[in-house]
């Protein structure tokens, strides 16, 4: 955590400004009600902890540095006369702050780990990817190359007839399949979505799937985004735009819907993805049990919770479909979230 | 085929033992050429090419220990004769201009090697160069762009590892800004939207390897 982490943010620097008022509060309440020192560091220390959470680890120091002061002004001074140096208000003031900072700072650390531990399971997923394609590159794509040669050779010793003019159709057949593996093999590496813009990706998706639909009566898809977009990453990108195709999916395949919605709002909180259809429902029971192989709705939940995220969906029979992914902005936008 | 003449002498190139027995069964059923040696990376390449001076060179990119790239250099800084036929996997435009830029006659796809191979060692024996359309196409396709430096195919290639800016900063001694300026030129250089788009382009042109 750096010294510009909470100057450059607004609303950490709102959060620090309701600790001090906090503070302020409480020592002018404590004056009123002559509470005793020992009851004021404790109403301090929540204070504290609750700029921690909210603000971040300097604007706690801070703060609890003001409290420190605070209590060896006001109330110290009232458990010993004036004048004279009371050792019992260093004690204090010392055990003040060393237990103000050892909660700021178990509560920095289980906020930084949890976020490590997420982008680590970012990280492992993308170098498993890396570690299959390259394994898939240098083990089974060369060995059916030089089969093909193997192949050709054989080819070409055997003499001209219907025999031969198979093989040659055969082996053109292997090299299409082959070339297609490779190119299989070259996107694992790669994402689904080139662009960053779920929107934009959604909407192409949107008009893949009209324009396979057989004839007219291809529902319309509105894609809408509410805030600004922000950068994802590349994995939880994938995650998302995979639940949202198997959400239009269905829309355009099993519902019979007129209309689709698609909302995706970048809020400061939550990711959200909303798609709705006019069409027929999902009947309850399958939406309830997630019945495998059709709707996908059960690798939408696993993929949603992989991530975090949270997913609801919503049907009634004749009224249409809602599904609704909410993904938290830690998650979502990663550690330097608040930019 | 002429068969009066001597027949066209070949060494093969590829760390992996399928493909060079492959090579090996289609050169033996042609009267016109000879395999004379195997090698499995550039090293041993640039040994067995002392050892024989053979006419034409089979060579694949992807070797451990030296490189296919490394090796032609090494080899045509010695024998500026030599004719090397590149084979391999993926076309790339820069992949391509790396290996033509360091002495290879023939460019071939890996995958089209059962129709192209013979042919190709034909024409490169008797002097002339092949680029297949295809490849053709790619480096036309590129021709005017803006390379990476050697510094950004550097981070470029620790991106595609999956580190994190932080990480590459470390790797290469650089602060976390000079990465981020790097990787803001390279996504402007390839034209990329972001880091993944960026890596998925360099594998395509062949700017890193898988």
């Amino acid at each position: 955590m750096t010294g510009t982490f909470w100057i450059s943010t607004g609303k950490s620097a709102a959060q620090f400004l309701l600790g001090i008022i906090g503070l302020a509060l409480i020592t002018l309440a404590a004056v009123w009600l002559h509470l005793q020192p020992g009851s004021i560091s404790l109403l301090y220390l929540i204070v504290v902890v609750f700029v921690s959470l909210r603000a971040g680890l300097l604007s706690s120091l801070a703060v609890s540095l003001i409290a420190v002061v605070c209590l060896h002004n006001y109330f110290l001074p009232l458990l010993s006369p004036t004048g004279t140096k009371n050792p019992l208000a260093i004690v204090a003031a010392a055990a003040f702050l060393t237990t103000a900072w050892a909660i700021t700072a178990m509560v920095a650390r289980v906020r930084k780990l949890t976020e490590a531990q997420l982008i680590l399971r970012f990280e492992e997923r993308l170098a498993e990817r890396t570690r299959i394609a390259r394994e898939l590159h240098d083990t089974l794509l060369q060995s059916f190359q030089g089969l093909m040669l193997n192949f050709q050779a054989v080819y070409d010793s055997l003499p001209s007839g219907q025999a031969k003019e198979a093989l040659e159709k055969v082996l053109d057949r292997a090299d299409q399949a082959i070339m297609e593996g490779r190119d299989a093999i070259q996107n694992l590496r790669s994402s689904t979505t080139t662009t960053n813009e779920l929107a934009q990706a959604m909407a192409a998706l949107g008009e893949e799937l009209s324009s396979v639909h057989d004839g007219g009566g291809s529902p319309t898809l509105r894609v809408s985004i509410e805030g600004t977009p922000r950068e994802l990453h590349p994995i939880l990108r994938d995650d998302i735009y995979r639940i949202a195709c198997e959400a239009l999916r269905n829309a355009f395949r099993h519902a019979q819907a007129n209309k689709i919605e698609a909302d995706i709002t970048y809020g400061e909180r939550l990711l959200r993805l909303r798609i709705r259809d006019d069409g027929k429902g999902i009947d309850p029971k399958l939406l309830n049990a997630g019945r495998d192989g059709h709707w996908g709705l059960p690798g939408m939940r696993e993929r949603a919770e992989q991530m975090g995220a949270r997913l609801d969906i919503w049907s009634e029979a004749g009224l249409g479909t809602e599904v609704d992914l909410r993904i938290p902005g830690t998650v979502a936008y990663g550690t330097e979230g608040s930019r | 085929m002429s068969t009066d003449r001597a027949p066209i002498r070949i060494l093969s190139v590829d760390d992996h033992p399928l493909l060079r027995e492959g090579v090996a069964a289609l050169l033996a059923g042609q009267p016109d050429m000879t395999l004379v040696a195997e090698a499995s990376n550039g090293r041993e390449a640039i040994e067995q090419f002392r050892k024989h001076r053979p006419d034409v060179t089979l060579m694949d990119l992807q070797m451990p220990e030296m490189n296919g790239v490394d090796a032609i250099i090494a080899i045509c800084a010695e024998f500026p004769a030599a004719r090397i036929v590149v084979l391999t996997t993926y076309t790339g435009d820069v992949q391509v201009l790396r290996a033509l830029k360091a002495g290879a006659r023939a460019y071939l796809l890996k995958g089209l090697l059962r129709k192209e191979l013979l042919d190709t060692i034909r024409l490169v024996h008797a002097g002339q160069k092949r680029i297949l359309p295809e490849v053709a196409t790619q480096l036309a396709e590129h021709a005017t762009d803006d390379s990476l430096s050697a510094r950004e195919i550097e981070v470029l290639r620790l991106v595609s590892g999956g580190n994190a800016n932080k990480e590459i900063a470390a790797q290469l001694t650089i602060t976390e800004e000079t990465v981020k300026g790097h990787i803001k030129n390279i996504l402007a250089k390839l034209g990329a939207n972001d880091r993944t788009h960026a890596v998925t382009i360099g594998l395509k042109r062949g700017i890193i390897e898988l």
